[in-house]
């Protein structure tokens, strides 16, 4: 998997993306966490990246503010145009619901609910009538192979499966980007590589994904790749433009 | 909102032990107001019918407590005089009775029964409504020449005359030192009537009480018949304050009419009913307080399952409906329950003691609204909780 090379859509020059000088800070009791430090980088429609860095570096953070689940302490997170900073939670949740689409390294289904319960929830919360709901729903599964699968639970699925539905979930409101939390940790290589491969194909039709990782394959396979480190941007790599580097060394430096 | 009920119901399934524990404060709380309601009705339409239809219109007087104790020159003795002066100051009378009891015993042959004997004057059954099984009533004659001759009970006349008629019999009373032989004419149907009920009465004629055992007597008890039932409790306020002022005492006569008795009991049952009823909605609190309870707990092991939701764009109002709807739910499905308990329960109970089965609507009613807003109310903490759970400590969590 490490060698499958992905072509990537970037036509049009539409940042979704746009994040400057981004600082996220907590405070923990009296200790004061910087997990972002000023991170300026900008993702363009149709872009097929990944986010890398070791657990620490502020990448887990990076998606939440990409996701609209977190606000930057200060500096600016813009996505699809929307500054996120000024929002309410009922607006951040509106341009989650309608921009991102999430995929997590767990899968996060709901237990109670069938795959086709699960698929068509995101639609739910944009008030889209149960008849129209269940059909996008079921073309959404029809595209990841699981129309087969509709009313079993996802505890009677396989990994490779739980995910297929998680990505059902997460493309089933035609979002421009689809954020995914280490999707194949979870998973054997085959599988991974599957996922992956779907990844591949739901970017062909123009959707951004951003893929965070600490896999180095799957950044080295990835036509983008932002490294964090400690809270700042160590190196932001185009794959394509040089290939001569080995993703290994940036990664353990 | 029917999603968050359906939801709702898929995790009621996941956690049924759970579920029907917290459903129990509730259940209890409606099954309660439902039981004490409903065996209240009941008891009072069984005593209501143990009363009978006919005797609301009549007023009894006899001498009260006062007049017994302190021995005051100033007391009412129920002689003509004085039903002269409840003629001439009490409005609304249809007729005055008095009445002497005396206990004696009436014989027939080798068998005697003991009883009470009442010494009535002329049309005092037929003013209670009562109705023979054989013979007839007095005649005004048989009252003015105070006749001997007696009615008797249905009761009676089965114990003295096992076999055949009683009509035209002659029964030995015997009352302390007195003795007389009295034809029956009448057996009195089993009935009863206000003050008085006629299986083992014995009726004989005042007028005959007032010759031969007690010459120029006053009457132990006064018995006025009203022209309305409507005007009992005027007239029992009336006929008191009267005596009162009369012999400047308190409670100088005791006045009782079926009527103000029924609104006595009325009254005593309404606030009996009120304090249980209380405590049946402090138990339908406390049930709520056990939603609450278990919304909390729900919301602290669902966080994950928030997140989600949230990540996926679920609105802070989205998350509140979700568990508010859940709350109601729970409480709802108690308040149901607990009306099915309460009317089976009810039902039971007072087909065990005979009583009619008398349903308040209005409670069951009243119990179902209360037990829903109790799980929205109880529920609003819980989903707040929820609704503002922050998504990326709730997709962090276990």
């Amino acid at each position: 998997m490490n060698n499958q090379e992905y072509s990537s859509p970037v036509h049009k020059n539409i940042p979704v993306i746009e994040m400057s000088g981004v600082w996220r800070v907590y405070t923990m009791g009296d200790n004061e966490v910087q997990a972002l430090r000023g991170i300026s980088f900008s993702v363009e429609r149709g872009e097929f990246m990944s986010i890398m860095g070791p657990s620490g570096s502020g990448k887990s953070t990076c998606m939440n503010m990409i996701g609209c689940l977190d606000r930057p302490s200060s500096g600016d997170v813009i996505i699809d145009g929307k500054k996120t900073a000024d929002m309410t939670e009922r607006e951040l949740a509106h341009l989650r619901n309608e921009t991102v689409g999430f995929v997590f390294q767990q899968y996060h289904l709901l237990s109670t609910m069938t795959v086709l319960e699960n698929v068509m929830l995101p639609l739910r919360y944009q008030g889209i009538s149960m008849r129209d709901r269940k059909d996008l729903a079921k073309e959404t599964l029809s595209q990841v192979g699981l129309l087969d699968r509709l009313d079993h639970r996802p505890h009677e699925l396989s990994g490779g499966q739980k995910q297929r539905v998680a990505i059902a979930r997460a493309m089933v409101t035609k979002p421009h980007i689809i954020l995914a939390d280490e999707p194949t940790g979870a998973l054997d290589s085959v599988t991974g590589k599957q996922v992956l491969n779907l990844f591949g194909k739901i970017n062909e039709g123009g959707t951004t994904i951003v893929i965070v990782t600490h896999d180095p394959g799957i950044g080295e396979s990835l036509p983008r790749c932002v490294h964090l480190f400690d809270g700042q941007i160590k190196d932001d790599t185009r794959n394509d433009e040089s290939e001569h580097k080995n993703p290994k060394e940036v990664f353990y430096v | 909102m029917f999603e968050d009920l359906y939801n709702a119901l898929q995790n009621f399934r996941l956690n049924k032990a759970r579920t029907i524990l917290s459903l129990l404060g509730v259940i209890i709380g409606v099954a309660s107001v439902i039981i004490i309601t409903t065996l209240g009705q009941s008891a009072t339409q069984n005593i209501k019918g143990s009363f009978g239809s006919s005797g609301l219109d009549i007023v009894r007087l006899n001498a009260g407590f006062a007049n017994r104790r302190v021995a005051t020159g100033s007391s009412i003795t129920f002689n003509e005089d004085f039903r002269t002066e409840l003629w001439d100051n009490i409005p609304h009378l249809k007729g005055i009775y008095y009445n002497n009891t005396l206990s004696g015993t009436v014989g027939y042959g080798d068998v005697s029964v003991s009883s009470s004997i009442t010494a009535i004057e002329y049309e005092y059954l037929e003013m209670n409504k009562f109705e023979l099984e054989n013979g007839s009533f007095f005649t005004v004659s048989d009252s003015v020449q105070g006749l001997q001759k007696i009615i008797i009970g249905s009761e009676v006349a089965s114990t003295l005359f096992s076999q055949g008629d009683a009509v035209g019999k002659t029964v030995i009373l015997i009352s302390s030192n007195i003795r007389f032989g009295f034809e029956v004419i009448g057996v009195l149907k089993e009935q009863s009537s206000g003050f008085e009920s006629t299986a083992s009465a014995l009726y004989i004629l005042r007028g005959f009480y007032d010759k031969k055992i007690s010459p120029s007597s006053t009457a132990n008890s006064v018995v006025i018949q009203l022209i309305d039932q409507s005007y009992a409790t005027e007239v029992v306020d009336l006929i008191k304050s009267y005596a009162d002022t009369k012999t400047g005492q308190t409670n100088s006569m005791q006045v009782t009419s079926m009527q103000s008795m029924l609104e006595q009991y009325d009254e005593v049952m309404g606030t009996v009913s009120l304090l249980l009823s209380g405590i049946a909605a402090i138990s339908l609190l406390v049930g709520g307080i056990g939603i609450m309870n278990i919304m909390i707990v729900t919301v602290t092991e669902r966080r994950k399952e928030i997140g989600i939701r949230k990540a996926l764009g679920a609105t802070p109002n989205a998350i509140r409906m979700q568990f508010l709807v859940e709350s109601a739910t729970i409480s709802l499905f108690g308040g149901v329950f607990g009306i099915i308990f309460g009317l089976v329960l009810s039902a039971v109970a007072t087909y065990v003691m005979d009583w009619a089965y008398a349903v308040q609507w209005s409670a069951c009613l009243i119990a179902f609204l209360f037990s829903a807003f109790v799980g929205v109310f109880f529920g609003l903490n819980p989903a707040a909780r929820a609704a503002k759970l922050d998504p990326v400590e709730a997709l962090a969590s276990e």
